[in-house]
């Protein structure tokens, strides 16, 4: 067989096999046979590397392709890589470039950890997105509908009365027409924070037929826990501007339990905060800090309770 | 490094210096035995695999340097070429114009590049394609909105995947053409 017929084999069957993955998991069978076949030439390895590189980076062009500005992923790499590369600097760079005002009519954008952008929709509509969150724009004539699938976003509505503008998270779907409200997915709910006018949120029971649905206006904070009733409770003013202090790039406590304060901040930071003397967890714990600013927070919270602060695997440790 | 960080390392430091070290590859093999530009890029992949993402500080050189190295095997095991042009292979520096400071394309132009590859797709696989990206639906859900199979599916992202492979190789435009001519009329005069 000559060269070039036995190359675009290898490609075909490369590219067979990073779709076949991009599907879904791989069967034990599969799994053997892609082994099998990786082991049996490195070219093949090398092709279904490349093949697999080339596959990951069309999100990237989708992203750009969807109308937004040009934006570098940014970098996710060691210590010492981040030091010694000018491309580093320039990944950098990019992630600073993402804090500007992106318009575009749909599409996708996510923003990694420690990361905040603020888009401006087409509707004139303004989404702040929060740190390692997912969110995809599908405006149609008669909806202006966003998808939340992880993280948390604020919104400004702008008053459209012939088109609702939905946010829609997991099950739970806010409805607006002029309105400012929050919307973030944690692990076990969907959270909505309105901070102006007032929304519908409604959960759609898939099986039942009968969908939950309650109104919520300002100061008020809906909960949609698994398996419970929506739940819409007051929250003073005070609190609805400290949870969207991140939009500042800002994170407000005021007498916080100790543990929630480091979770939060961990949110938004790649160097984690732990807390290893249990008796720190409950401790009430004031302070502003920028957000990604681990190291500022753990001195303070070690000053404040007189612990000692040390470093170890890429980890703050507060207490012994 | 977990597998998929990897995976996105080489998307980000590798794969945008394919079309240079192409490029220098074909001039540098052309005319010599069992130097196929395709297998010594492959090579070079899996090598780059196995030393690891982040033990490599400047990617862009050792993706060069990489494939020089598979080019001086390949010659020496071929045995029918004169030991002189293996030297001249080994002793190739790569020109500081072929690693230096690399030309990308912009964010733009990427996009209208790339634009220009999608529209050039076949329409059922070009909507997979975007079905799949843009809205990141499953291939489970594009088959049902597309009303076909999943293994059809599966066929048109393939395609889809080869195709801009393919454009990759084939049509990345020459932005370091002047950088070579001086680098060969540099060789010319030695």
């Amino acid at each position: 067989m000559n060269s070039v017929a036995r190359n675009s084999e290898i490609e075909d069957t490369a590219a067979a096999w990073v779709l076949r993955l991009d599907r879904g998991d791989l069967s034990e069978d599969e799994q053997r046979e892609l082994e099998t076949w990786l082991e049996a030439d490195t070219r093949h390895r090398g092709e279904f590397v490349r093949a697999q590189a080339m596959w990951v980076d069309l999100d990237r062009v989708a992203a750009l392709h969807a109308g937004r500005a040009p934006l570098e992923p940014p970098a996710e790499r060691s210590p010492h890589l981040r030091a010694a590369s000018f491309a580093g600097a320039v990944l950098a760079a990019g992630v600073v470039l993402a804090l500007s005002v992106n318009t575009y009519l749909s599409g996708r954008e996510t923003t990694d950890v420690g990361e905040v952008r603020r888009i401006t929709l087409d509707d004139g509509s303004a989404v702040a997105l929060n740190t390692a969150s997912l969110l995809q724009v599908q405006f149609r004539a008669d909806e202006r509908r966003v998808v939340l699938r992880r993280g948390e976003a604020s919104f400004q509505v702008a008053h459209d009365v012939e088109r609702p503008f939905v946010v829609q998270a997991r099950d739970v779907s806010v409805r607006a027409v002029g309105t400012a409200f929050t919307v973030r997915v944690l692990e076990s709910a969907v959270a909505v924070t309105v901070s102006e006018g007032v929304v519908e949120v409604v959960r759609d029971a898939e099986a039942e037929g009968a969908s939950d649905k309650t109104r919520a206006g300002r100061n008020r904070v809906v909960v949609a826990a698994a398996e419970q009733p929506l739940a819409a409770s007051p929250i003073e003013e005070k609190e609805v501007a400290r949870r969207l202090s991140w939009e500042q790039g800002r994170l407000v406590f005021d007498g916080d339990r100790l543990d929630d304060a480091v979770e939060e901040v961990n949110r938004y930071s790649a160097v984690r905060v732990v807390i290893d003397d249990p008796a720190l967890r409950g401790k009430s714990f004031v302070g502003v800090f920028r957000t990604g600013d681990a190291r500022a927070f753990a001195s303070a919270a070690a000053a404040a309770f007189e612990v000692p602060l040390r470093e170890e695997d890429g980890a703050l440790h507060l207490g012994d | 490094m977990d597998r998929g960080e990897q995976v996105r390392w080489f998307a980000r430091e590798i794969l945008p210096h394919e079309a240079d070290v192409r490029r220098w590859l074909t001039r540098r093999v052309r005319g010599l035995p069992d130097c196929h530009v395709d297998e010594i890029v492959q090579e070079a992949y899996a090598r780059l695999w196995s030393a690891g993402a982040d033990r490599i500080m400047n990617p862009r050189a050792y993706f060069f340097v990489t494939a020089r190295h598979v080019v001086g095997e390949v010659l020496r095991r071929s045995r029918v070429v004169a030991i002189e042009t293996i030297a001249d292979i080994e002793a190739l520096n790569i020109a500081d114009g072929d690693i230096g400071p690399e030309r990308r394309l912009s964010g733009r132009e990427e996009v209208e590049r790339m634009r220009h590859v999608l529209e050039q797709l076949p329409p059922k696989c070009r909507q997979a394609f975007e079905l799949r990206k843009f809205e990141e639906l499953s291939h489970r859900q594009i088959a049902e909105r597309m009303q076909v199979s999943e293994s059809t599916v599966e066929k048109h992202l393939v395609k889809a995947l080869k195709f801009v492979l393919q454009h990759m190789k084939e049509s990345a435009p020459d932005t370091r053409a002047t950088v070579w001519k001086r680098h060969e009329q540099r060789r010319q005069e030695q």
